[in-house]
């Protein structure tokens, strides 16, 4: 079984930066909620109940051929920092942080695939890919679905399919997003029209942790809302449909605040890479701004010879559970931001390409 | 009567539980009622599941003290009633979907726009029209 910090170390396959449209979809996922048949929710299963529901659940994850291999971790096993450390991940959500025994997180070798055990409902099986290809998103969370399913019967009803301790999950079970960086409608002041687009089309637009998340580097989970009354395939196909739109309202606004103001542009994507190559000191929130300036400058050509995977890299590995995880100590705030800093100097020189300096 | 719960203080709120195909009667104070989860209006002594249902007090409906009658769902499975699905948001098993099937329909209504997951298949939907 690999360590957290044999993660921590290594970036998720899902940042790759040559994916479809990997200059402004950094991934797509798809998650899929399903509980036990004929048993009751986590929530209202006390502690007891839930560990051996568990003992249960993985027993029969284990028999599943695709996830032999998989990676399996209690949360009673890890302590905050590391539960944060997945949260970071994206692997496990804020009620996994928080309520600890009787949960679990199984993944996948490569990350593609992750199941949390007694979050809200019995199983959320998520799978991961990299850039718009929410569609590839899609096969694989129904195959591992469907071999799941042989093992552990899902709760089923014939008039509302899926059943779910939250009815806004009833149906399909399925949120399928996609984690865009929208910093051309962010400059150019379009972003909240669009957004509110999307709203209108049952949408749901969240920051870069999800639910509950602020907005932090221009960085935006879209997803759908609906799961009942429409089939999988025709959510994913609706979500490819309006980012595209998306797509095409960034790349334009891209243009337009270049068009407008080349000079202003240059300038911040400069500082940007200037503050990263050389700050002493430096917070997350800080490190996604820059980090979103610098991605931009890379797509608009004004920063060239940056290699963007790194970029791509820095938004998972810059984050304090990261660090400390990476460096295997725990640090208070100021430690972290000096550390952070030092190690994001490390990394600019690296994805300028080993010299420290880039094509002016 | 006295309150089935403390047992000191005198009933004023008749208590129906629907559980699977039974009802079982219970007698409560209006602390004892807002307790189990509903609310009530102390003075003119209304009772309902949720504040809007509890009519306001006029005059002094509170020397009333006929009682006043409650009816509450709860799933036979998991014990999940009415009250806490309200205010939880979340049901207790997949059963419950058929016990509060009538409670339910109106939010699955306003949030996913129908109550029933009869998806139609990709290429069909064109043809539907006829």
């Amino acid at each position: 079984m690999k360590s957290l910090r044999d993660m921590a170390i290594r970036p998720a396959r899902w940042l790759a930066a040559s994916a479809p449209h990997g200059d402004i979809i950094l991934s797509s996922r798809v998650r899929l909620a399903r509980n036990l048949e004929g048993r009751r929710f986590p929530h209202s299963t006390g502690t007891d109940g839930l560990t051996l529901l568990r003992e249960e659940i993985v027993a029969g994850l284990g028999r599943v051929d695709r996830l032999s291999g998989a990676d399996l971790w209690t949360m009673e096993s890890l302590g905050e920092l590391e539960r944060r450390f997945l949260l970071e991940r994206h692997l496990i959500s804020v009620d996994l942080v928080r309520n600890v025994p009787g949960r679990a997180l199984m993944v996948s070798e490569d990350e593609a695939m992750g199941i949390m055990v007694n979050e809200e409902d019995h199983l959320r099986l998520q799978t991961f890919s990299a850039g718009l290809s929410a569609r590839a998103a899609l096969e694989s969370a129904r195959a591992l679905a469907d071999a799941v399913e042989t093992e552990l019967p899902f709760a089923r009803h014939d008039r509302l399919g899926y059943l779910t301790a939250c009815p806004t999950n009833v149906g399909t079970g399925m949120r399928a997003s996609v984690l865009a960086h929208l910093p051309g409608l962010s400059l150019s002041g379009d972003i909240e029209k669009v957004l509110s687009s999307l709203r209108r089309l049952n949408f749901t637009v969240r920051g870069f942790y999800g639910e509950g998340s602020g907005v932090m580097g221009a960085l935006y989970q879209i997803s759908n809302s609906v799961t009942l009354g429409v089939a999988e395939e025709e959510i994913v196909d609706e979500l490819l449909r309006h980012t595209t739109k998306v797509l095409d309202c960034e790349r334009q606004a891209r243009k337009a605040v270049a068009g407008r103001d080349v000079a202003r542009l240059e300038d911040r994507v400069w500082r940007a890479f200037a503050i990263l190559s050389h700050s002493r000191m430096l917070s997350t929130r800080e490190a996604f701004e820059l980090l979103s300036d610098v991605r931009l400058g890379a797509s608009q050509g004004i920063l060239t010879g940056v290699d963007e995977s790194v970029l791509n890299v820095l938004l998972m590995s810059v984050q304090g559970a990261h660090l400390q995880i990476a460096q295997d100590r725990e640090m208070g705030p100021e430690q972290r931001d000096r550390a952070r800093a030092s190690y994001v100097r490390g990394q600019m020189a690296h994805a300028a390409g080993g010299n420290g300096s880039v094509d002016v | 009567m006295i309150c089935q719960r403390c047992g000191q203080a005198p009933a004023q709120v008749r208590f129906t539980e629907v559980v699977g195909a039974q009802r079982r009667h219970r007698e409560f104070c209006p602390s004892c009622a807002q307790a189990e989860g509903l609310y009530i209006n102390l003075k003119s002594g209304a009772v309902g599941e949720s504040l809007s249902e509890v009519p306001p007090a006029e005059g002094s409906a509170g020397d009333d003290r006929s009682r006043a009658p409650v009816v509450q769902l709860r799933c036979e499975h998991c014990d999940c009633t009415l009250t806490q699905l309200r205010r939880s948001g979340r049901v207790g098993c997949p059963r419950c979907y058929d016990v509060f099937f009538v409670h339910l329909a109106p939010l699955l209504d306003r949030v996913h726009g129908c109550c029933e997951h009869f998806p139609t298949p990709l290429g069909e939907a064109e043809g539907a029209g006829g």
